[in-house]
């Protein structure tokens, strides 16, 4: 057996020379990670939106639709005020055939725009560079200077468990899209995190997006993004809880510092689950139950003028076929239920997701029998006035079918 | 680079087991094999990117590491280790080396992989994105391991080397130190590999005995 020789001691001094040159290399590194913003970036209101009339509006987003499933979807605004919305649809979940469809719609349309596909499975195969199963969960985003960003999952293996988070953009309202590259978030084989809810932005540029991880235990994550376009993302995560049961969080900012974070239970609680954060989302109280009930199914979260907290979810603990809005007057500790967006026996109303545009509006979008997304859009005088009331409001019992 | 290491990993894990298998018959025992062997290896990865398979036009080596998608040094480097030694007879690690690379890989996997599943509050992997503290503790060990000329330190410098070079996608210094499948190896390798004595270690690793 031979060993090369390393013996000489001027090889290893070079070697203790090169660590340190690497080490402050890796420093040097370390400060694009330390330079992210951390503060919150709230929306107010202003004196127009607190003069605005009580607003109420339905309407489906895919109306002439031919695929048998649509799920998941996200909303967010251009920069001319359009609207722009994305969801996955096929013919089933985690099928070889499942796109992500875009629409958008503009300021004064009334109909939104044929949906297009902006991602299929051979498109991400090609772009990532892997092979890709099938396409998932996708999430919409941005702010004034309207470049579109887009996250959404490929599964490579299995079924949800085996999937990962990629990225792309758009600077042209969504016409072309980069090429896709993957976000690295988990040790795992870089496997079963997934997105859902929406984004908070983050003072000076940058967002912080509520992740999940669901591959052996599931549990709420956040995926902290810089907000220059034009360089490498630069990204990192941290943890909201740990266990096996929360996911699917949906975070709300309720100051610079402050946010709360409502989660999905996938066990026995059969209720909906908070966590709060008092120091820009880096630390988190353990999650309690709140009052509301939660049957495995999405919850969406957003955070009115007045400080109320606003959340949509599926009011039962064995179905989905009612999907309500509760407010909270103090910050998530009691809530009461307020209206009803859509109910039905036998129903299945779910995954909502809230946006709020730069002109106040409130929008939410949700899977309608996962064959259609349906568009609600109201604003706070609207919700203020479902709040006078002292009962569950029926709002609406439509089958709206296109 | 990424796509060179795609590459690369496949065919490091095929040649390694292939040689196992076939140095057992006499027929190979010429030593020409050891050059084929080594030309078979720098054509599979000169060619293997270029064969495309059907799914997405991706070629077969990336295909074969969809799910690998970041490769550690660490396991590159053992791989290359115990490929030297079956062809070349060059014995690039000492038992304490590989004693170290085990030991190293248990205690990185028992600390990353339980809270990456959910195992708690903290999750160790998000110091990989620039946690001051798990830059010290790195190069700290790398300094000890060099002062004590351990070679396993060469593998840790040429893992801090790749992450500022950004040689694959990853953004995490973890991804570039340990992966599952080095980590599944040393789980296996480092209890047994602290009772090898001197005797029974002729090849200095239990990997490659």
């Amino acid at each position: 057996m031979q060993r090369p020789h390393v013996s000489k001691p001027w090889v290893w001094i070079v070697f203790i020379f090169l660590l340190f040159v690497l080490s402050a290399v890796s420093f040097l590194k370390r400060e694009q990670y330390v330079s992210l913003p951390l503060d919150l970036d709230i929306p107010e209101g202003n004196s127009l939106t607190e003069k605005q009339q009580s607003f109420y509006l339905e309407e489906v987003i895919d109306p002439e639709s031919t695929y048998a499933m649509a799920h998941v979807a996200s909303i967010t605004e251009l920069s001319d005020g359009s609207l722009a919305a994305t969801w996955y649809a096929g013919s089933t979940e985690l099928a070889g055939d499942v796109n992500i469809y875009f629409s958008t719609k503009t300021k004064n349309s009334l109909k939104w725009s044929e949906p297009s596909v902006i991602m299929s499975r051979s498109q991400a195969a090609k772009d990532l560079g892997i092979y890709v199963k099938g396409l998932g969960n996708a999430l919409l985003f941005a702010r004034e200077d309207g470049i579109l960003h887009l996250i959404y999952s490929t599964i490579t293996i299995g079924k949800w468990s085996g999937s990962s988070l990629n990225m792309t953009s758009s600077r042209d309202g969504g016409h072309n899209w980069a090429k896709s590259r993957s976000l690295f978030l988990s040790p795992c084989f870089n496997l079963s995190e997934l997105v859902k809810n929406a984004p908070v932005p983050l003072v000076g540029g940058g967002w912080v997006i509520p992740i999940y991880q669901e591959f052996l235990g599931k549990f709420p994550e956040l995926l902290w993004l810089s907000s220059d376009a034009d360089r490498s993302w630069v990204v990192k995560k941290s943890r909201i809880a740990g266990g096996c049961s929360l996911f699917q969080p949906s975070l709300t900012g309720l100051s610079a510092k402050k946010a709360i974070a409502f989660s999905r239970d996938y066990y026995a609680s059969q209720k909906i689950w908070s966590s709060q954060s008092n120091d820009g989302c880096r630390t988190w109280s353990l999650p309690k139950p709140t009052s509301l009930p939660n049957d495995d199914t999405g919850i969406a979260s957003l955070r009115l003028f007045n400080g109320s907290l606003l959340l949509a979810f599926n009011d039962s603990s064995n179905s989905r076929d009612t999907l309500r809005l509760a407010i909270s007057n103090d910050e998530g500790e009691s809530w009461s239920t307020m209206a009803t967006i859509i109910q039905e026996p036998n129903g299945d109303f779910c995954y909502p997701y809230f946006f709020r545009s730069r002109d106040g509006l409130i929008h939410l979008l949700y899977s309608w029998q996962r064959r259609h997304i349906h568009h609600v859009v109201f604003n706070d005088a609207w919700v203020k006035q479902q709040c006078s009331h002292n009962t569950p409001t029926l709002i609406s019992t439509t089958t709206s079918m296109p | 680079m990424t796509s060179f290491l795609h590459s690369v990993l496949p065919w490091l894990v095929i040649m390694t087991f292939l040689q196992k298998k076939i140095q057992k018959n006499r027929f190979f025992i010429s030593p020409v094999v050891p050059f084929f062997f080594v030309g078979l290896f720098v054509a599979g990865i000169l060619f293997l990117p270029l064969i495309s398979t059907d799914i997405g036009r991706i070629s077969l080596a990336l295909w074969s590491s969809s799910l690998m998608r970041s490769v550690s040094l660490p396991l590159i480097g053992l791989l290359l280790i115990v490929m030297m030694d079956r062809l070349f007879s060059c014995q690039l690690f000492l038992r304490s080396e590989w004693r170290t690379l085990w030991i190293f890989g248990m205690s990185s996997s028992l600390l990353l992989y339980p809270a990456a599943l959910g195992l708690g509050h903290i999750d160790p992997y998000c110091w990989g994105w620039g946690n001051k503290y798990f830059l010290i503790t790195l190069a700290l060990v790398t300094l000890l391991l060099l002062l004590a000329k351990n070679r396993f330190a060469i593998l840790l410098l040429l893992a801090l080397a790749a992450y500022d070079l950004q040689l694959q996608e990853s953004t995490n210094l973890w991804d570039y130190l340990i992966d599952p499948i080095y980590g599944i190896l040393a789980m296996i390798f480092a209890i047994p590999s602290l009772f090898v004595t001197r005797k029974q270690a002729p090849t200095s690793s239990l990997f490659l005995q």
